[in-house]
């Protein structure tokens, strides 16, 4: 946890609701794009959000001071939007690779492609919205959000082994669709 | 090495485990292959555009209505706080009368024993009037032993009551 998250959360502990606004304003954003891609829908993606940081609020007791805030408020929103798909009717299985096979309706797939301006990454967002739920959730979590495999399948719930097998599939399906269209090559990440 | 083998490399990345000398055959094999050195661009260009997705603009009034809710907990977390201790005086006189409740009857029981007073102890029903003209000893292991026993507990959780409940309160 960064020290500024770290004084805040102090703060809020102390009694100080206010201070919590500091940490909403600072991972709104954030948060919101991971409800985004994980709903796929902008209400229920503001509704994930807003719930995430109520209840991290009131469970705040039960987070562990010495690790980043970010990756337990993101566990949170990654709960509840599983939460969200199952009320909605996208299940989104937890055990094995059911996760990869989940599927769902892809209405609303165009909308992270919306939200960015730019052509090449509105179309990568695109088909990052097509992936599966539980490979687009890993994807997210462990590119984009930096978390460590065993970090991401603590979140979904499912083994190392199974996390590592969703960013593959994930990264050979974004691979195969977009193509292979790079000018110069570069040294794999 | 296949472009197969290859091709599933550059998909699982460095989290495959396997030894750099294998990914470094790997690469060098890419270097050459039509196939496998864009497959490998492609690649890198994937994580690198999901690593660097800027964080979406989320409703202008998420963090206003978030705080709305937060004062709503904490309202609801006084309201609570402040109904604890009524209840828990509540609890507290329920178990002193009860208490008191069941040393009257044991007293009653001890008197009508002790000067014969059946008549008293029969109008209260067959178990009393039982102990009263067998002449047993109270309280013995009689249902007014442990009618005794369940009041001075009611009585002692009536008084802890309070401090229990307070000492969970939230946060």
């Amino acid at each position: 946890m960064s020290d500024a998250d770290g004084d805040v959360v102090r703060d809020v502990r102390r009694g100080n609701r206010e201070a919590f606004g500091h940490l909403v304003r600072r991972y709104q954003g954030r948060l919101f794009g991971l409800a985004l891609v994980m709903v796929r829908e902008r209400g229920g993606a503001e509704e994930v959000t807003q719930d995430a940081f109520v209840r991290a609020y009131t469970c705040l007791a039960q987070y562990d001071e010495t690790r980043p805030f970010y990756p337990w408020l993101a566990t949170i929103a990654v709960r509840l939007s599983q939460n969200w798909l199952r009320r909605y009717g996208r299940q989104v299985r937890r055990e094995g690779t059911a996760l990869d096979d989940a599927q769902e309706p892809s209405d609303t797939a165009s909308t992270l492609g919306a939200l960015l301006a730019d052509e090449r990454g509105a179309r990568l967002w695109q088909e990052v919205a097509a992936l599966p739920s539980g490979q687009r959730t890993a994807l997210i979590l462990h590119y984009r959000d930096a978390q460590p495999v065993a970090d991401v399948a603590r979140a979904l719930g499912v083994t190392a082994g199974t996390i590592k097998t969703l960013l593959f599939r994930a990264r050979r399906r974004l691979r195969e669709r977009l193509g292979a269209t790079a000018d110069d090559p570069r040294e794999l990440p | 090495m296949t472009c197969a083998h290859v091709l599933g490399l550059i998909d699982a990345g460095p989290l495959a485990g396997y030894p750099p000398s294998h990914f470094a055959a790997a690469w060098r094999h890419a270097e050459t292959c039509p196939e496998c050195g864009p497959a490998m661009a492609m690649a890198g260009e994937i994580v690198q555009g999901v690593s660097d997705w800027p964080d979406v603009a989320p409703p202008i009034d998420l963090a206003a209505v978030v705080m709305a809710r937060l004062a709503r907990v904490d309202e609801a977390r006084e309201a609570e706080t402040v109904e604890t201790p009524a209840r828990g005086r509540a609890a507290a006189w329920a178990g002193v009368a009860t208490a008191l409740g069941g040393l009257t009857a044991c007293a009653a029981l001890a008197w009508s024993a002790a000067t014969g007073g059946a008549s008293l102890v029969r109008l209260a029903g067959p178990g009393l009037g039982s102990v009263a003209t067998s002449g047993a000893t109270w309280p013995a292991t009689l249902p007014e032993g442990a009618l005794l026993a369940v009041s001075l507990g009611l009585y002692v959780v009536g008084l802890f009551a309070p401090v229990a409940e307070g000492s969970s309160s939230p946060r």
